[in-house]
C-alpha cells in the first residue's frame, strides 16, 4: 500500500519528468540546428528519434514492472537520464562538428546534413529519453498496487501528458529565450535529478547507498555543464579567415554574423542561420554599398526601370529584409529626400544584428521597420499606400522559401499592393535556368502578374525574378539603351553607380520572360506548394551531380 | 509605355512629326510597319529601306513590345537571310519573347552561313543557357573552336561549363589539358599564351577544390553510415540485452487484483 502522500509524489514526478522531456525535445532541433540546420528532414529525424527511444524506454520499463519496483527503482532510472540528458547538453555540439566535413559547400553536404542529424539525435538523446520512457510503467506499476491497473495508467499518462503540454509551452516561450538551448537542457536534467533523488528519499534511501549515488548523479550532472562563458556554439577555426562577432538564439532560429576576410584584402560581414553552411541573408562588404556581384546589386536599379530616379518619390516594401542589406543599399542610390522604405522582417533578433552590426539605423525618417510575418504584414496594409518597388528575400534555413510566400496567391496580394507599372522583384536560389523550383516559382509570379521574368545572377546560385504590375513588356532593352547612352547622370553620379548601372544593364540582358502555366510547371497555390521538397531535390541532383562526376 | 520608342522611330522613319505618330497609337504603329515592310520588299536592295524596318524592330523591342518587334524582324531577315546582323535582332528578339527554339533556330542558321561568328555565338550561348543546356553549350564552344582552335576565351569558357556546370572533373582536366596545348604552342601570341597559362593553373586549382570537396564528402558519407549503422547495431543489442536482463523471474507472477 503507498499512501496519498506518496502517490502525490509519484504523480508530481511523472508531471516535471513529462515537461522535462518535452523540453529536451523542443530543444534538440535548436542544439543541432548551427550544424544540421532545422529543415523537414532534420525534425523528422529528431521526431522519429525521440518516439522511439520512448518506445524503447516503455517496453523495458514494463520489463521492469514485473520485477517489483520500488521508489527507489524509479529514482536510479531518473538519475541515470537526467546524467544523460546533461551529456547530451554538454557534448552535443562536439557529436554534430564530429559528422561534418570543413569546406564543403551546401550542395556538396545535404545528404550529410540529413544523416548526421540522425545519427546525433540517436546519440546524444537515445539513451537520455530510453531511461526517462522507462519511468512510466515502472510508476503505473507501482501505483496500480492498490488499485485498478487502468486507473494507475490513466493517471500516470494524464499527469505526464499535461506535464509535457506545459514543458513544450515553457521551453518554446520562456526557457530558450531566456536561458538559450543548453541552459534549458541542463535545466531540464536538474529536474529530472531532482525528481529522482526526491523518490531515493521517499524510498527510504536517505543515509544510504541512494543518497551517495543521487548526489553523485547530480554532481555529474552539474560537472558537465560548461563552466564560466557560454562557448559558441558552432565557432569557427582560426585557420578559416572567418572570426564570429555574434551569436545568437531568437525563438525562431540560430544565427551568427561572421566577419570574413576577402581574397583580395578587405573583408565583408555575413549574417548566417542555423546551419549557414555556405548561405547567407545578410551581406555588408567594408567601404561598400555593393556585394561583390551578388543579386543585392541588381536591386538599386531596379526604381529606374520603373521610372524612378534617385531622389524621386520612391516607396519600397522589404519582404524579408533581415539585417538591412538592400535597405540600406536603397539608401545609398535613392536617399535624399524621396526615399521611404518599409522593411518586414520575422525575426526580431535578425534586425537586431542588423544593428549593431550591418549599419541599419535604429530610428531614421526614411526607413520603418516592421518585425513580423511577411504575408501577415501585406495582408494587414490593405490601407497604405501603394508601393512602387516591392522586394522579397523571404528564407528559411537555409534554402527553403516559406510555403505561404510562393504561392500564387500571395503574388496576387503583392501585386494588390504595388501601384500600377510597380515591380515586384525576388531572389531564388537555383542553379540551373530549368530548375523546377525556379520555374515553378517564376509560373507563380506570372500567374498573378501575367508575365514574369527570370534573370541569371552570374556567378552565383541565384536567379532574380521581376514582374510588373502592368499589361505588356518590361522594356529591358529600351533600358539598357538608355543607360549606355547616359540616361541616368544621378544615379551613376552616386558612389558605385556606374558599377551598379553596369552590373544591372549585363544582368538584364539576359532577363527571359515567363509565362503561367508552362508544361511541365508545377502550379503553387495556398493549397499545395511542396517548395522544400522541390528545394531539396534540387539540392540532391547537384549533390550527385558533384560526387557522381558529371551531370 | 507600349509602343512610345516605336512610334518616335516610325515618325523618324517616315518623316513625320512624333506628334503625328503618336496620336495614331497601336493602329499607326501598325500602319507604318505595314509601310515599312512594303518600302523594303519593294526593293530588296534598298539599303536605307532595311535599315529603316530594322530600326522599327531595334526600337519596338526597346520600347518593350516584342511582338511587334518580331514581326519587323521576321520580314527584315527574310528579305536578308545572310544578314548576320539581323539575324541576331531576330534572335534577340525571339529571346525576349521567351522563344528558345526560334531563336537557336536563327542563330544555328547564322552560324552555318557564318561559321565561328562570335556575336552570334554568344547569343546562341544566352539561348542555351537560359534552356539549362549546358552540355549544348560545351558543343557550341567546340564548334568554335574548329573555326578559331587557337581561341583563348573559347578554350576558357569551355574548361569552365565543364567544370562548374556540368562537375565534369575529368572533362574540365582535359580542357584544361587543352589550354596548356594552345599555350605552348609555337604561334599562340605570347601574351595569349601567358592568359592561357594563368588561367589554366587558376583552373586547374579549382579542379582540385573540387576534387577535394568530392573526397571530403564522400569521406564523411561513408564514416557517418559507418557510424550510424553502429550507433543502430549497438543500440539493438543493448535492448536486446536489456530485454533480457529484465525479463521477469521465473516465479513471478502479477501482483493480485484489487
Amino acid at each position: 500500500m503507498i499512501g496519498p502522500g506518496r502517490r502525490a509524489l509519484l504523480l508530481a514526478v511523472v508531471t516535471v519528468a513529462g515537461a522535462a522531456v518535452l523540453a529536451v525535445e523542443m530543444a534538440a532541433p535548436r542544439l543541432l540546428a548551427p550544424y544540421f540546420g532545422t529543415s523537414h528532414p532534420v525534425w523528422t529525424n529528431v521526431i522519429g528519434v525521440v518516439l522511439g527511444a520512448l518506445a524503447l524506454g516503455y517496453a523495458l520499463g514494463g520489463r521492469l514492472a514485473s520485477r517489483s519496483p520500488t521508489f527507489r527503482t524509479a529514482g536510479f532510472l531518473l538519475l541515470a537520464g537526467a546524467t544523460a540528458t546533461a551529456l547530451a547538453a554538454r557534448f552535443g555540439t562536439d557529436v554534430a562538428r564530429s559528422v561534418l566535413p570543413d569546406g564543403v559547400d551546401l550542395e556538396g553536404v545535404q545528404s550529410v546534413l540529413v544523416r548526421g542529424s540522425l545519427y546525433a539525435t540517436l546519440v546524444l538523446f537515445g539513451p537520455p529519453l530510453v531511461l526517462t520512457g522507462m519511468l512510466t510503467p515502472v510508476v503505473v506499476e507501482i501505483l496500480a498496487r492498490d488499485r485498478h491497473a487502468g486507473n494507475a495508467a490513466g493517471a500516470v499518462l494524464g499527469f505526464s501528458t499535461a506535464g509535457s503540454i506545459a514543458g513544450t509551452f515553457l521551453a518554446t516561450h520562456v526557457l530558450i529565450p531566456l536561458w538559450g538551448t543548453r541552459a534549458t537542457m541542463h535545466g531540464s536534467a536538474a529536474a529530472i535529478a531532482a525528481c529522482g533523488l526526491a523518490l531515493l528519499v521517499a524510498g527510504g534511501g536517505a543515509g544510504g547507498r541512494g543518497a551517495v549515488a543521487g548526489v553523485g548523479a547530480a554532481l555529474v550532472a552539474v560537472a558537465v555543464a560548461p563552466a564560466g562563458a557560454t562557448p559558441l556554439l558552432r565557432p569557427t577555426g582560426p585557420e578559416s579567415g572567418v572570426t564570429v562577432l555574434l551569436e545568437f538564439e531568437s525563438a525562431y532560429q540560430f544565427g551568427q554574423v561572421r566577419q570574413v576576410a576577402l581574397d583580395g584584402g578587405g573583408s565583408e560581414r555575413l549574417l548566417t542561420l542555423n546551419e549557414g553552411v555556405n548561405t547567407y541573408h545578410s551581406v555588408r562588404r567594408e567601404g561598400s554599398a555593393l556585394t561583390g556581384g551578388r543579386y543585392y546589386d541588381l536591386y538599386p536599379a531596379l526604381p529606374l526601370l520603373a521610372g524612378v530616379g534617385p531622389g524621386d518619390p520612391l516607396r519600397v516594401l522589404i519582404l524579408g529584409s533581415a539585417a538591412g542589406t538592400q535597405a540600406m543599399a536603397l539608401h545609398h542610390f535613392h536617399g535624399g529626400g524621396g526615399l521611404h522604405v518599409d522593411a518586414v522582417e520575422i525575426d526580431g533578433a535578425v534586425v537586431e544584428a542588423g544593428h549593431a552590426h550591418f549599419g541599419l539605423p535604429r530610428a531614421a525618417p526614411w526607413l520603418r521597420q516592421h518585425v513580423m510575418d511577411a504575408r501577415a504584414f501585406l495582408r494587414a496594409a490593405d490601407a497604405a499606400p501603394p508601393w512602387d518597388l516591392v522586394l522579397i528575400d523571404c528564407y528559411a534555413n537555409e534554402y527553403y522559401l516559406p510555403f505561404h510566400l510562393a504561392t500564387e496567391e500571395f503574388f496576387a496580394l503583392v501585386r494588390a499592393r504595388l501601384r500600377p507599372g510597380g515591380l515586384v522583384a525576388y531572389n531564388a536560389y537555383a542553379y540551373r535556368a530549368d530548375d523546377p523550383l525556379l520555374r515553378a516559382l517564376a509560373g507563380a509570379t506570372a500567374a498573378a502578374f501575367g508575365r514574369a521574368w527570370r534573370i541569371p545572377v552570374e556567378g552565383y546560385p541565384n536567379f532574380v525574378v521581376v514582374a510588373r504590375n502592368a499589361d505588356g513588356w518590361i522594356p529591358w532593352e529600351g533600358f539598357a539603351a538608355r543607360a549606355r547612352a547616359g540616361g541616368f547622370p544621378e544615379f551613376t553620379a552616386r558612389p558605385e553607380g556606374e558599377e551598379a548601372l553596369d552590373l544591372a544593364v549585363r544582368a538584364f540582358r539576359r532577363a527571359f520572360p515567363v509565362e503561367a502555366g508552362g508544361a511541365g510547371t508545377l502550379r503553387l497555390t495556398d493549397d499545395r506548394a511542396p517548395v522544400e521538397r522541390l528545394a531539396d531535390l534540387a539540392v540532391a541532383a547537384e549533390e550527385a551531380a558533384l560526387v557522381g562526376g558529371s551531370r | 509605355m507600349k509602343g512610345f520608342g516605336v512610334r518616335v522611330v516610325v515618325a523618324a522613319a517616315l518623316a513625320m512629326g512624333p506628334s503625328v505618330a503618336a496620336r495614331g497609337g497601336a493602329a499607326a504603329d501598325d500602319a507604318a510597319l505595314d509601310r515599312l515592310v512594303a518600302a523594303a520588299e519593294r526593293d530588296p536592295a534598298d539599303a536605307a529601306a532595311a535599315d529603316a524596318l530594322a530600326a522599327f524592330a531595334r526600337s519596338a523591342l526597346e520600347g518593350g513590345d516584342p511582338g511587334r518587334a518580331r514581326l519587323a524582324a521576321s520580314r527584315l531577315a527574310a528579305l536578308r537571310p545572310d544578314d548576320a546582323a539581323r539575324a541576331r535582332l531576330l534572335a534577340r528578339i525571339c529571346l525576349a519573347l521567351g522563344d528558345l527554339d526560334g531563336a537557336e533556330r536563327v542563330l544555328r542558321d547564322a552560324l552555318r552561313a557564318r561559321p565561328g561568328e562570335r556575336a552570334t555565338l554568344d547569343l546562341l550561348l544566352d539561348a542555351l543557357e537560359a534552356g539549362g543546356r549546358h552540355r549544348d553549350m560545351a558543343a557550341a564552344w567546340e564548334e568554335h573552336l574548329r573555326h578559331h582552335p587557337g581561341s583563348a576565351a573559347a578554350l576558357d569558357a569551355r574548361a569552365r561549363i565543364f567544370l562548374w556546370n556540368l562537375h565534369d572533373v575529368a572533362g574540365a582536366g582535359t580542357a584544361i589539358d587543352r589550354m596548356e596545348s594552345v599555350a605552348a604552342h609555337p604561334e599562340t601570341a605570347a601574351a595569349t599564351a601567358d592568359w592561357l597559362r594563368r588561367r589554366a593553373a587558376a583552373l586547374r586549382a579549382e579542379v582540385d577544390g573540387v576534387r577535394r570537396r568530392r573526397d571530403a564528402v564522400v569521406g564523411a558519407r561513408g564514416a557517418l553510415n559507418r557510424r550510424l549503422a553502429l550507433a543502430l547495431a549497438a543500440a539493438a543489442v543493448l535492448f536486446a540485452a536489456a530485454m533480457y536482463a529484465l525479463r521477469p523471474p521465473a516465479d513471478a507472477s502479477p501482483p493480485p487484483r484489487t
